[in-house]
């Protein structure tokens, strides 16, 4: 793995244009240390062999304040400009991960977990932190910052620049000889250091099972034990490990040990000068600093990048449904009939198929009450006439057309549902009715209400419909929560409403209220309803079993 | 310093020598270093004066020193310290599971318990950055600075409060900065972080609505209008860290120019012989690596702190259970009540257990259901301990529960909770921890008894089997069962058993139950569940209502 990920550099752009302002800086910081350098080596020679007093460098003592400034500056400007930037791709990539997680699993989360994704997108991401606000930069200034210190010593005493050319790559050979030799090594025993370190992890999550049968505390001594057995190995590896640090820090030093030398005899056969030698023994270590930088910081770069492809996985989800290029114009479900053809549909991971076959039609403006145990398939039915999944064989047609002609979410857009365990957003009665309508007016919301037989409830409220419900405000009973987002539903201008299980886990009282709602709804759309509550044939024209179709 | 890291600071104090050893071996590299640059200051001076070339071994020979030692130091000093560090993890590994082990789960209170536990395993992983990353820098620092201000005191007494004073504004500035703008971004950023996190959670909860109603635009924009808050407030604070590196430059660069504005006078004025010059000036310009480390450490401090924190407000809490202080002998089997039971988790919330009564003996299979949250669990935690009730009694045989020790109480009554944990370790040490010393069919019966012996001898491995990082090898139903016939193995005359159906299809539950109610024998039975699934099998079936039986 390379420390600049390609295909981060491809998905944020925001990064080369960081990149390239970053090379301006460097260079321009490349410029101000040799300045700098040669200053310092003026104003010694000044003083020291010239005999000049405190008078005769003030102006160079002036310059040499003002140059420290000025590279305060351009630090500060790469440090900040590379916070900016991390923030840029961090909120670019989280918006992706999470656009595409609800592109790829629109029913629902399924095999991947909430928290995880939710980690991934958040503090996940800010591991990409240290990787732009101090590793790109440092590696920046590496890439610019070393090569124009040569080219100038090259230019100043070309003996040293030798010396400078002979011993910086040795650095990352070095690095590199050394970490292959420790590599295998470490990757041995990482994997067991893993083990180890996840060992306390597990016995700490499992401590009230232990208790329960009594071995809490004779977890200690094996706490104690794995403890010093993960150090004694991890200080194995890690005696290897730094090795490379060491020959790293070791070759920079030594190479400065060996040009101050080498100017010193020089010096002394009067082949080279004072001023001019002493900044170069001052760029010396700057011509290092950075690559030690970058060493030192490339577990951080490690780390992001590890936390970059993971959002990436994220981003690389597959859809569940496509988009077609061309997509047709949807028809209007309230006056065309929509035919589930020959469907064939399993979900991912299973053997069980949930319909092959299946065959049904939904007339414009009736109501169709799909009956069926709990896992005969009546949701994945729903499912498919929101499109949350495509049917593996057969099609789904409206109008004779197929639903995958059509953009997902112009389609969606005709249909209102009301899912078997709503979840209402936090905030007032409006807010989550305009949840799903977003431009209703408040005479609309509240003809939703009285359609879903909630006037008296909402009417009642102090603040009406801008009384808080759920977190925080008031509480909702569950037949409330339920009717709340039956007329949220209806406030929807839609020709299609799909009903799950509407008196599910109600008690007698709350599932009657929501039936003589729906017996009361004014007939303007096509409702589907699945449920296996016998009682709501009352309310439809129409029932198919699903136990006795499907197959 | 703030007092929960002023605490755990204590909690290191067997390592002392270690850690001084480690301050002294990093204080010598960095003072390498400095040594390595002054004397090749002193050198190239030296040899502009064309002396002749043997007198310039001592400087070339030190400068040679100087260059080995700033590595070999810095080598020594990584290992010593990480070696510290280890060590130190290891005895908090301890000391704080030795705290916690009381606290499970009884004081964890019913939510999210296992987040918690799992950050305080990340907070105890991060007291190994204590002191290689907080304490050890500055330590370090001042030692290295200490030295560099005295080498340059002997040379030119003058030069050494300049240089004092220059690197200690750097480093003042340097922590104050850092410290200031870590110390706001935590205070103010963690509400915005939180409700980023919240508001994420939130929308991947409500996926199917979002994208069904055609929201998911809208919603996203609402995450990054929380993001962007946090953008600004982040870019404040990270220019306040900048700012405060850019005048650690800065005053590097004003204190050299000091150096050499003193010493050039110094010089002219015949007090200081003119070779010293550059080796002032390198000694004051490479001591600022000192202070380099600095800004690190700060933000890292503080959140070390932080972890410190978290880690004393979970341990510091009541043990939710007393022992006695003279046990009664446990009898080998009994009859275990609840007798109007009142339980409430804190004085301001509402009472989970409200005059709740029981009674579970050997032989006897009893169901307990009602509604998830209403207090079914806590009836399970009371009868084993995990619990002190605030009112009514919990009896064993008649005595107070409390008056036998909570071990013995376990060893009578085992419990297997709902969600019982799998250890990443093979089946058969999954089991056997119930009752350590087990035969392989001691195990076996466990495991046939639980409906899962089948399933286990048809694997390739057998009992050897490894179920993976927390049982995410096996099947919901399998872990289940593989939690169950630990309970067998137990061989307690009583077994709660919480919700041994959760989470799995029906006919997988249907197994398990009937597996369970077919053994004839003598075990007393508590089946807690919400899943009114063949209680007409059980010989009592009990409703939990509003915090009592009905």
């Amino acid at each position: 793995m390379g420390p600049l990920d390609p295909r981060l550099l491809r998905e944020a752009p925001a990064i080369r244009r960081f990149l390239v302002g970053a090379c301006i800086l460097a260079a321009l910081s490349a410029v101000l240390v040799i300045v700098w350098a040669e200053l310092i080596g003026r104003v010694v020679a000044r003083v020291f062999l010239e005999g000049g007093d405190l008078a005769s460098i003030s102006t160079l003592l002036g310059l040499l304040v003002a140059i420290a400034a000025l590279r305060a500056c351009v630090g500060w400007a790469l440090e900040t400009s590379g916070q900016a930037t991390s923030r840029q791709v961090r909120g670019g990539l989280r918006r992706r991960a999470l656009g595409q997680v609800f592109r790829a699993r629109p029913a629902g989360l399924g095999d991947l977990r909430t928290g995880e994704v939710a980690t991934s997108v958040t503090s996940g991401l800010d591991a990409l932190d240290p990787y732009f606000s101090r590793f790109l930069p440092q590696l920046v200034l590496a890439g610019v910052v070393a090569p124009a210190i040569l080219v100038w010593v090259a230019f100043r005493d070309p003996v040293s620049a030798l010396i400078m050319a002979l011993t910086l790559p040795i650095i990352p050979v070095f690095a590199v000889l050394i970490g292959r030799a420790a590599e295998a090594r470490t990757k041995r025993r990482l994997s067991a250091l893993s083990l180890m370190s996840s060992h306390f992890l597990d016995v700490v999550r499992g401590l009230a099972t232990l208790r329960a049968y009594r071995r809490g505390r004779a977890q200690v001594e094996t706490i104690a034990q794995t403890s010093e057995q993960f150090r004694e190995e991890t200080m194995g590896t890690l005696r290897i490990a730094f090795l490379s640090a060491l020959a790293l820090e070791l070759a920079a030093t030594m190479s400065i040990a060996l040009i101050a030398a080498v100017i010193g005899i020089r010096l002394v056969n009067g082949s080279v000068e004072l001023a001019p030698s002493f900044a170069v023994l001052v760029l010396a270590p700057e011509l290092y600093l950075p690559l030690r930088a970058v060493a030192a910081q490339f577990h951080a770069s490690a780390d992001g990048l590890a936390a970059a492809r993971r959002v990436f996985e994220l981003i690389d989800l597959v859809p569940a449904v496509t988009k077609p290029v061309a997509a047709l114009l949807a028809p209007d479900p309230g006056s065309a009939t929509i035919r589930l053809e020959e469907i064939g549909f399993a979900y991912e991971g299973r053997n069980a198929a949930i319909f092959s076959g299946f065959e049904c039609e939904i007339r414009p403006g009736e109501r169709l009450l799909v009956a069926g145990e709990s896992g005969a398939g009546k949701t994945t039915l729903l499912s498919l006439l929101l499109r949350f999944a495509d049917p593996q064989q057969g099609r789904v047609t409206v109008g004779g057309i197929d639903l995958r002609d059509l953009d997902p979410d112009e389609w969606r857009r005709r249909i209102a549902w009301l899912p078997q365990n709503p979840r209402l957003p936090t905030g007032s009665i409006a807010e989550v009715l305009r949840f799903a309508a977003p431009q209703a007016s408040e005479g609309e919301l509240w003809t939703a209400l009285e359609a879903a037989g909630c006037t008296t409830l909402v009417s009642a409220l102090p603040d009406g419909l801008d009384t808080k419900v759920g977190e925080g405000g008031r509480q909702l009973s569950s037949g409330e929560r339920r009717r709340i987002a039956l007329a949220r539903a209806l406030a929807r201008e839609a020709s299609l409403l799909l009903l799950d299980e509407p008196t599910a886990h109600l008690d007698a009282g709350a599932a009657a209220q929501i039936r003589s709602a729906l017996e009361r709804l004014e007939r303007k759309q096509t409702i589907v309803i699945a449920s296996h509550d016998a009682s709501l044939r009352a309310v439809a024209e129409r029932t198919i079993s699903l136990a006795e179709v499907r197959r | 310093m703030s007092p929960a890291l002023r605490r755990m600071v204590a909690e290191a104090r067997p390592l002392r020598r270690r850690l001084a050893l480690s301050i002294l071996l990093g204080a010598c590299s960095i003072a390498a270093g400095i040594g390595l640059m002054a004397t090749a200051g002193y050198l190239i001076s030296k040899s502009a004066l064309e002396p002749p070339i043997l007198s310039l071994g001592v400087a070339i020979g030190l400068v040679q020193f100087f260059g080995v030692s700033r590595a070999a130091f810095r080598y020594l000093e990584r290992l010593v310290s990480h070696d510290a560090a280890f060590r130190f993890l290891g005895r908090l590994r301890v000391a704080f599971f030795e705290r916690l082990e009381p606290l499970v789960p009884g004081a964890l209170g019913t939510a999210r318990a296992g987040d918690l536990l799992s950050r305080f395993v990340g907070d105890v992983e991060t007291m190994q950055f204590l002191f290689l990353r907080a304490l050890a820098p500055p330590l370090v620092a001042l030692v290295a600075c200490a030295g560099a201000v005295s080498a340059a005191g002997i040379v030119l007494p003058v030069a050494a409060p300049v240089l004092g004073a220059g690197l200690a504004a750097a480093a003042l500035i340097a922590a104050a900065a850092t410290g200031r703008a870590t110390r706001t971004s935590s205070r103010q950023e963690a509400p915005l972080r939180a409700e980023l996190s919240s508001k994420i959670v939130e929308a991947l909860a409500a996926g199917p609505e979002l994208v069904a109603f055609g929201r998911v635009g809208w919603e996203l924009e609402r995450i990054d209008t929380v993001d962007r808050d946090l953008g600004r407030l982040g870019g404040r604070h990270g220019r306040v860290a900048a700012t405060g590196d850019a005048l650690v430059l800065l005053a590097s660069g004003v204190t050299l120019a000091a150096v050499l504005a003193v010493s050039a006078s110094a010089v002219a004025g015949g007090k200081l012989g003119g070779v010293w010059l550059g080796m002032l000036a390198l000694l004051a310009l490479s001591s600022f690596e000192a202070v380099r480390p600095l800004p690190l450490a700060a933000q890292q401090s503080g959140a070390v702190a932080g972890a410190a924190e978290r880690l004393f407000e979970l341990t510091d809490r009541a043990a939710p259970v007393r022992e006695p202080a003279s046990p009664l002998p446990i009898p080998s089997s009994g009859v275990l009540r609840l007798e109007d039971a009142r339980l409430r988790y804190a004085s301001h919330l509402p009472w989970i257990l409200n005059g709740a009564s029981l009674e579970l003996r050997p032989g006897r299979r009893v169901a307990l259901v009602g509604e998830s949250g209403g207090g079914k669990t806590t009836i399970a935690g009371v009868l084993v301990r995990f619990l002190e009730l605030d009112g009514g009694r919990a009896t064993l045989d008649g005595h107070d529960l409390g008056e036998y020790a909570s071990d013995d109480v376990r060893g009578l009554v085992a419990l297997d909770d709902q969600d019982a944990h799998l250890f990443s370790t093979t089946i058969r040490e999954n089991v056997r921890f119930a009752r350590p010393g087990s035969s392989d069919d001691q195990i076996a019966a466990a495991l046939r008894r639980a409906g899962v012996w089948d399933w286990v001898s048809s694997l390739p491995d057998g009992l050897e089997t490894y179920v993976g990082e927390t049982g995410d090898q096996v099947s919901g139903g399998q872990r289940r069962r593989i939690a169950l016939a630990r309970a067998f193995l137990s061989g307690a005359p009583l077994l709660i058993l919480d919700e041994p159906t959760a989470h799995l299809d029906r006919a997988t539950a249907e197994g398990i139950l009937e597996d369970l109610l077919s053994g004839a024998d003598d075990t007393g039975l508590l089946v807690i569940t919400h899943d009114p699934l063949m209680l007409d099998r059980f010989d009592q079936v009990l409703r939990l209502e509003n915090g009592r039986i009905v």
